[in-house]
């Protein structure tokens, strides 16, 4: 039996499908998705409980509606962290009078980035507190969420500058959590096509 | 024919010689990309006010005698890691041998508007045994 007409089939039903919300440039959604009681639902981020660098609740509530853009650094890093704010400085200063529009970073490092030291490191960069949000959370959780949710990979490593490796990723999350767009932090050309793709969502969410 | 050719190559080379001694500094480049770039950025600018600008930096103007040091063995913040305050200090280099460190000090001396003068391996070499 020949299966390769109902695969195409198949295929054509899904792409009429994810074609049918009406957008001009419409942005993939990103990771792969979970069959939960026999459905299939789309890659999401976990709803966590963290606290800002005032000590307030950080959570989905604080989220819900907001388009946000998430990085992961820690405020000793001597490597790659400098570069990536500089270029979530650049996000800032483009989207600074879009409203639901958030910057998110968290630290991997909740050991020694206690709320008073982020927001005194967030002040030293320049970083507006009321469009950003620096993140601190236990360890391991922090981590999880890093590598599985937002797929950017992280952990500890006692060899590594400042004792973390990971990526200078930056992750575009929708109003609904969803993983919609990424970009090197460390790029800059990388970041400047990204504006494009924020554009996107932010147009798509109108 | 053959002595016109001889000037053209003589000549050539010294353009070439020159252009990477005084005009530009390729390998100091090279060097400051990798090894300082992170953090104070291709253009020197660094980020606001954790990293200090070497762009007109009066640390620079004023500590030339200090700068060799300063990129072989990084600069210790003064503050002590206490939960709120926070220093973020610079990392030593000492790998970077005594030529990589001459590179790096006259790439960054005479990069973006910065005008000082040509250090000597010579210098970099007295300085380094004046470190603190
Ligand atoms: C991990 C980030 C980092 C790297 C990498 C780094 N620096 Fe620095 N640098 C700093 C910080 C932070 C300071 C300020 C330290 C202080 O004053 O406590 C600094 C200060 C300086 C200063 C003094 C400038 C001033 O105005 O105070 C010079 C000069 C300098 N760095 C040159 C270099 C050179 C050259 C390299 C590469 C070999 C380099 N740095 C690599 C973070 C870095």
């Amino acid at each position: 039996m020949n299966v390769k007409p109902i695969l195409f089939l198949l295929f054509s039903i899904i792409a009429l499908l994810s074609s049918c919300k009406p957008t001009i440039q419409h942005l993939p959604y990103l990771g792969s998705n979970k069959i939960v009681n026999g459905e299939e639902v789309r890659h999401q981020i976990r709803s966590f409980n963290y606290i800002d660098q005032d000590s307030l609740a950080f959570n989905a509530d604080v989220l819900n509606g907001n388009i946000y853009l998430a990085d992961f650094f820690f405020t000793s890093c001597p490597s790659i962290c400098p570069r990536v704010m500089r270029n979530m400085l650049r996000v800032q200063k483009k989207y600074k009078d879009i409203p639901n529009f958030k910057l998110v970073s968290f630290s991997l490092d909740p050991k020694r980035d206690t709320p008073a030291r982020m927001k005194k490191y967030a002040e030293n960069i320049g970083a507006d507190l009321s469009m950003w949000h620096f993140v601190h959370g236990p360890k391991d959780s922090i981590m999880a969420i890093a590598n599985e949710d937002y797929y950017v990979p992280a952990f500890e490593d006692p060899d590594a500058p400042g004792g973390f490796d990971h990526s200078g990723k930056l992750l575009l999350i929708d109003g609904n959590g969803h993983l919609r767009g990424f970009a090197e932090g460390t790029e800059d050309e990388d970041v400047t096509e990204f504006f494009n793709t924020i554009d996107a969502l932010l147009a798509e969410s109108k | 024919m053959i002595k016109f050719i001889n000037i053209t190559i003589v000549l050539a080379s010294i353009s070439l010689l020159t252009q990477c001694d005084h005009t530009e500094y390729p390998s100091g480049k090279r060097y400051y990309n990798a090894y300082c770039g992170n953090c104070h950025m291709e253009d020197g600018k660094g980020l606001s006010k954790l990293i200090p600008s070497l762009e007109k930096s009066q640390y620079l103007i004023n500590q030339q005698d200090k700068l060799p040091c300063i990129i072989r063995n990084g600069i210790k913040s003064m503050v002590a890691d206490s939960s709120s305050e926070l220093q973020l200090s610079m990392p030593a280099n000492v790998k970077l041998s005594e030529i990589e460190i001459l590179n790096i000090c006259n790439y960054i001396n005479n990069s973006w508007s910065n005008q000082q003068a040509q250090m000597s391996l010579q210098e970099i070499k007295v300085k380094l045994n004046f470190c603190d």
